[in-house]
């Protein structure tokens, strides 16, 4: 079989524009060759106290964790906000979005029966999208990806997320409705019977 | 007329670490524990964050004192580093008084 490989292209030597070849400097050769040659700079020495420094990052991370550094935005919250003055102006079944505590932090108002009315954090607890209320279907949906929660508790009934919507403590004031600070994480006990959605 | 420096080599009996290639092994041994416990720092950072999302202060607290034992036992582990005889040769030549 004969080869039809071509013999590999030599590159012209470089003339420096005098039409001369120059020859290659033996300092720079020394140097390349040094360069591919030599171990690797780190050693293992510096290997072990580079982990020994994210091990460090990781025990201050978690102490600042534990310490609360990454709060829900509900938590803790004292602010006190009038959602809907008149909450009789809610048809049964419906909801309000409001925002608590700030004005980043997106709520929800659901009127479940006459006298019943829940607010949830409408912060997604998977990856922190909006939850949309769906009270005709009998759930808060999340659109991002396909999360359920049960409007009766915020509770997890589907879909990726694991932690309850955090619930906002209301108060009626005559007929408004005012935003109070953080009601707990009623459904947190419930997401063993966690049922699949068809 | 002047001699090279001989070569230092591990005495008899010496433990295995007084030669480069324990050395060596030591601390590749080492970096694979600290870097089983580093794995397990991360373990701990997801969880604890997930327990204090939850209410759960106690766990997440509890999970913050593991991982800073376990930067406890990195530290001893990253410092616990035996020189080789050559080593502590060389320094002992390099730390010789009248040595310029």
């Amino acid at each position: 079989m004969s080869s039809t490989r071509h013999p590999p292209r030599e590159r012209p030597p470089a003339t420096g524009g005098t039409g001369r070849a120059r020859p290659p400097d033996p300092d720079l050769v020394a140097e390349r060759v040094s360069r591919l040659t030599t171990d690797a700079l780190v050693t293992r020495r510096g290997y072990l106290r580079i982990i020994g420094v994210l091990s460090g990052g990781l025990a201050l991370g978690n102490l600042a964790v534990a310490a609360g550094a990454f709060r829900r935005p509900t938590q803790n919250a004292t602010a006190e906000v009038v959602i809907v003055e008149d909450a009789g102006a809610i048809p049964v079944g419906g909801s309000v979005r409001f925002t608590y505590p700030g004005d980043f932090h997106p709520a929800l108002l659901l009127r479940l029966d006459t006298d019943v009315f829940v607010a949830y954090s409408a912060v997604c607890t998977h990856l922190q999208c909006e939850v949309l209320a769906r009270l005709d279907e009998g759930t808060l949906y999340c659109p991002c990806h396909e999360g359920y929660f049960d409007p009766a508790t915020g509770a997890p009934t589907a879909g990726p997320p694991e932690r309850p919507l955090p619930e906002v403590a209301l108060e009626r004031r005559g007929s408004a409705i005012v935003a109070v600070g953080e009601g707990g994480l009623h459904g947190a006990g419930q997401q063993q019977s966690r049922q699949e959605r068809p | 007329m002047a001699y090279p420096p001989r070569p230092i080599r591990p005495l008899p009996g010496a433990p295995a670490e007084d030669t480069e290639e324990g050395a060596r092994t030591s601390q590749t041994a080492r970096i694979i524990i600290v870097g089983t416990i580093v794995l397990g720092q991360l373990w701990a950072l997801t969880v604890a964050l997930e327990a204090y999302l939850m209410d759960e202060r106690a766990q997440a607290w509890g999970l913050a004192g593991f991982s800073v034992l376990s930067f406890a036992v990195v530290l001893v582990l990253v410092h616990l580093n035996p020189a080789t005889r050559a080593g502590r040769v060389g320094r002992e030549r390099r730390n010789r008084p009248g040595r310029r």
